[in-house]
C-alpha cells in the first residue's frame, strides 16, 4: 500500500466515523427535540385561547406517560402517547370562544358538552392532512370516546379505541376534575365511569398509581404545591 | 484483479474495475434521496463514476453514467410498478451525459497538462467539475419549473451542496487509491460513508418536511378560528417573499419572511372570533382585545427554536413608522424591515381580496385604489421603501402576465 493510499483511507475512515456519529447519534436527537418543540407550539396556542387549560398538558403528560409505562406500552407507543397529548386539543380552536371562556363549565348543557367534545374529531381531521402526524389521528379522535361504545355522539367499539386514547381519556378526565373539583371528586368520577366511560383496568392501575408515593410527590411538584 | 489509472486509448479495457465500479454506481443510483418538496431527487453514484473515469477515460464514464441512469430508472419503475417517466428520464440522461463529458474532458486535460502522477488531484477535478455542471443544470431546471430566481436557488443550495461535495471528494479519493493499488474489490466498503450520507440527507429532508407540516397545521388552526382563505394566505406569502428579495434580503431570510407572512396572524387563535367577525365598528375594549394578537402570536411561535427568527417580525407587524402602532408603539428605526413588508402586503391583499377572504365585512377595492391607499399611508402607517418595492413587484407581475 502506498503512502497516499494510507493517508486517504485514514482520512476517509475518520470522516466516516464522524459522519456515522452525526447521522446516527446527533441528528436523531436534534429531530426529536425539534419535534417536541413544535408540538409545544400547538398546546401553547390552545392554552392561550383558553387559559383555563393552562398547564393541563404538562400534568396530563406526566401522569399519562407513567400510566402508559404501567400498562406496558412500548417506547414507540409511549412516544405516540406523548405527541397525541400535545395535539389532542388543537381542534379546540374551532370550538366557540365564548362557550369555553365565558360560560362556567358547571352550567354547560348537554348540547354544550356535545359541541365541546367535537374538538376531538376536528383535531383528528387536522392531523389526517398532515402526513408526519397522520398516525396520531385515531388516538386523538378517540380520546373522549366511551369505553362501552354506548355513551356520547361518537362511540366506537372499545376494541377500536387505541390504548393511548383510553389512557388519555382517563388521565384528562382526572386532571380536569382534579383542577376544578379536587382530587377526591376526580377519583370518584373515574370510579363512577369505570367500565362504561373508562377502561376498567386502566382506571384501577391509575388509581393505584396515584396512591404511590413517587407519583404523589411528582404531582405536587407539578401542581406547584410547596 | 485490479487496474491502474490510465487514459491511454491503446490499453485494453480492465473489466474487473469497470464492472465492480459500475455495479456499485448502479446500486447507489437505485437509492435516490428526495431532498425537497418539489420532488427533486439526488443519487450518490458520483464517487464510483470517478473510478471509472480514471480507469476507462471520458468515453467510458459517459457510457457508464448513461447506462446506470437508464438501468436505475427502468429498475425503479419496475419495482414501483409504474410506467417509466420517459420525459424526465431523457432530461436525466442528457444531464448525466453533459456532466460526465465535461468532467471527463477536464480531467483528461488536467492529466495531460500536469502528468499522469497527478491522478489524485485529477480525481478531485473530476468530482468538482461533475458536481458543478450537474448542480448548475439541475438548479437552472428547478428554477424554470418552480419559477424561482436562479441565483437565489444557487445560493440556497450551496451550503448543503458543499457538505455533500466534501464527502463525495473523500469517497472518490478512496475509490481512486483502491483502483490505483489494484484493490478495487474492496471498494464496496466505501458504501458505508455513502449510506451514512444518504441517511443524513433523508433525516434532514424529514426535518424540513416536518417544519412545513407544522406551518401547514398551524395555518389550518388559524383558518378554523378566522375567516382567512388559503388563497389570501398564499398570495400574501408569495408577495412578501418577492418584496423581501426586491429589498435585497438574502434568499433564506426571504423564505422565512414568506412563512412569517403565512403565520403573522397566528395570535388570532386566542382572540374571540365573534369580535373578529363583527361587521360593526369595534368598541375600545374589543379593539384592546384584538390588539393582543401580535403578542400572543409571538408567544405561540417562541416555543419552537425553528420559529424564533419569526417571533420579532410577527410581534411588530402592527407597529407603524410614525410610532402610533401596537403593541409597543415602536419608532420607525426600531421596527424590523420584515414586519414592515408583512404590514404592506397584508394590507394590500386585504383591500383587494374578495369579501370573506380576509375581512368578511368589507367590499373588495380596485387594485389602483388599494395602491393609492398604500401611497397615502406611506411614511405614516407603511414604510415608503417597502411600498415602493411592493409597487415594483406588482408591476413586474403585471408585465409577466
Amino acid at each position: 500500500m502506498s503512502i497516499s493510499t494510507i493517508v486517504v483511507i485514514g482520512c476517509l475512515s475518520l470522516s466516516t466515523i464522524g459522519l456515522l456519529f452525526y447521522v446516527y447519534w446527533v441528528l436523531p436527537r436534534q429531530i426529536e427535540s425539534r419535534l417536541r418543540e413544535s408540538l409545544r407550539v400547538f398546546s401553547t396556542a390552545v392554552e392561550l385561547r383558553f387559559p383555563n387549560h393552562t398547564g393541563l398538558t404538562d400534568r396530563v403528560l406526566a401522569l399519562g406517560l407513567r400510566l402508559g409505562q404501567l400498562a406496558g406500552l412500548s417506547p414507540t407507543e409511549l412516544r405516540d402517547l406523548e405527541m397525541a397529548t400535545h395535539l389532542r386539543d388543537i381542534g379546540l380552536c374551532a370550538i366557540p370562544y365564548r362557550l369555553v371562556k365565558e360560560k362556567p363549565w358547571l352550567q354547560w348543557t348537554h348540547s354544550d358538552f356535545e359541541t365541546y367534545d367535537r374538538h376531538a374529531e376536528i383535531s383528528a381531521h387536522m392531523l389526517e392532512i398532515t402526513p408526519s402526524l397522520h398516525k396520531l389521528a385515531p388516538i386523538v379522535r378517540c380520546h373522549h370516546a366511551p369505553y362501552d361504545g354506548k355513551t356520547g355522539w361518537f362511540a366506537p367499539n372499545s376494541r377500536a379505541i387505541p390504548i393511548q386514547a383510553r389512557i388519555l381519556y382517563v388521565v384528562t378526565t382526572y386532571v380536569w376534575f382534579e383542577r376544578n373539583l379536587g382530587d377526591l371528586l376526580a377519583r370518584d368520577r373515574l370510579v363512577e365511569g369505570r367500565g362504561s366511560l373508562f377502561d376498567p383496568e386502566l382506571v384501577d392501575a391509575f388509581l393505584r398509581m396515584l396512591t404511590s408515593k413517587g407519583v404523589r410527590d411528582a404531582s405536587e411538584h407539578l401542581a406547584g404545591v410547596p | 484483479m485490479g487496474g491502474t489509472v490510465r487514459l491511454d486509448p491503446g490499453n485494453r479495457v480492465d473489466w474487473v474495475p469497470l464492472l465492480t465500479l459500475t455495479a456499485l454506481a448502479l446500486l447507489a443510483e437505485l437509492l435516490p434521496v428526495r431532498v425537497n418538496r418539489e420532488g427533486l431527487r439526488i443519487t450518490l453514484s458520483l464517487p464510483f463514476l470517478t473510478g471509472i473515469a480514471l480507469t476507462d477515460g471520458p468515453l467510458g464514464v459517459i457510457a457508464a453514467d448513461v447506462f446506470i441512469t437508464l438501468a436505475a430508472a427502468i429498475g425503479l419503475a419496475a419495482v414501483r410498478r409504474e410506467g417509466v417517466p420517459w420525459k424526465w428520464l431523457s432530461a436525466n440522461l442528457a444531464i448525466a451525459a453533459v456532466s460526465s463529458a465535461a468532467a471527463g474532458l477536464c480531467m483528461t486535460g488536467f492529466l495531460t497538462a500536469s502528468g499522469y502522477d497527478a491522478w489524485l488531484l485529477a480525481t478531485l477535478v473530476f468530482v468538482l467539475v461533475y458536481s458543478v455542471a450537474n448542480f448548475v443544470i439541475v438548479t437552472r431546471l428547478n428554477s424554470v419549473l418552480t419559477r424561482r430566481d436562479f441565483s437565489h436557488n444557487v445560493l440556497a443550495g450551496l451550503k448543503p451542496g458543499a457538505i455533500g461535495l466534501a464527502i463525495y471528494c473523500l469517497v472518490a479519493l478512496g475509490v481512486a487509491v483502491l483502483v490505483q493499488d489494484g484493490l478495487v474489490l474492496l471498494a464496496p466498503a466505501l458504501f458505508i460513508p455513502v449510506i451514512a450520507l444518504r441517511a443524513g440527507l433523508i433525516m434532514k429532508a424529514r426535518m424540513y418536511e416536518h417544519y412545513y407540516e407544522t406551518v401547514t397545521a398551524l395555518t389550518l388552526m388559524m383558518q378554523r378560528t378566522n375567516p382567512y382563505t388559503g388563497g389570501h394566505l398564499e398570495r400574501v406569502a408569495k408577495l412578501a417573499e418577492e418584496v423581501a428579495q426586491r429589498l435585497g434580503i438574502a434568499p433564506r431570510r426571504a423564505r422565512l419572511v414568506r412563512e412569517a407572512a403565512v403565520l403573522h396572524d397566528i395570535g388570532k387563535i386566542a382572540i374571540d372570533e365573534a369580535i373578529l367577525d363583527k361587521p360593526a365598528k369595534l368598541t375600545e375594549a374589543e379593539m384592546e382585545h384584538v390588539r393582543r394578537h401580535p403578542v400572543l402570536g409571538a408567544e405561540i411561535l417562541s416555543q419552537c427554536e425553528q420559529f424564533r427568527a419569526l417571533v420579532p417580525w410577527i410581534r411588530c407587524h402592527h407597529e407603524r413608522p410614525d410610532g402610533t402602532g401596537y403593541p409597543n408603539r415602536l419608532q420607525d428605526v426600531e421596527i424590523p424591515l420584515e414586519s414592515k413588508i408583512i404590514a404592506v402586503v397584508d394590507a394590500y391583499d386585504a383591500m383587494v381580496g374578495e369579501p370573506g377572504e380576509s375581512r368578511p365585512y368589507r367590499k373588495a377595492m380596485h387594485r389602483r385604489e388599494a395602491l393609492e391607499e398604500l401611497e397615502r399611508c406611506s411614511g405614516t402607517q407603511f414604510d415608503p421603501n417597502v411600498v415602493r418595492a411592493f409597487k415594483e413587484v406588482l408591476l413586474r407581475e403585471a408585465a409577466r402576465a
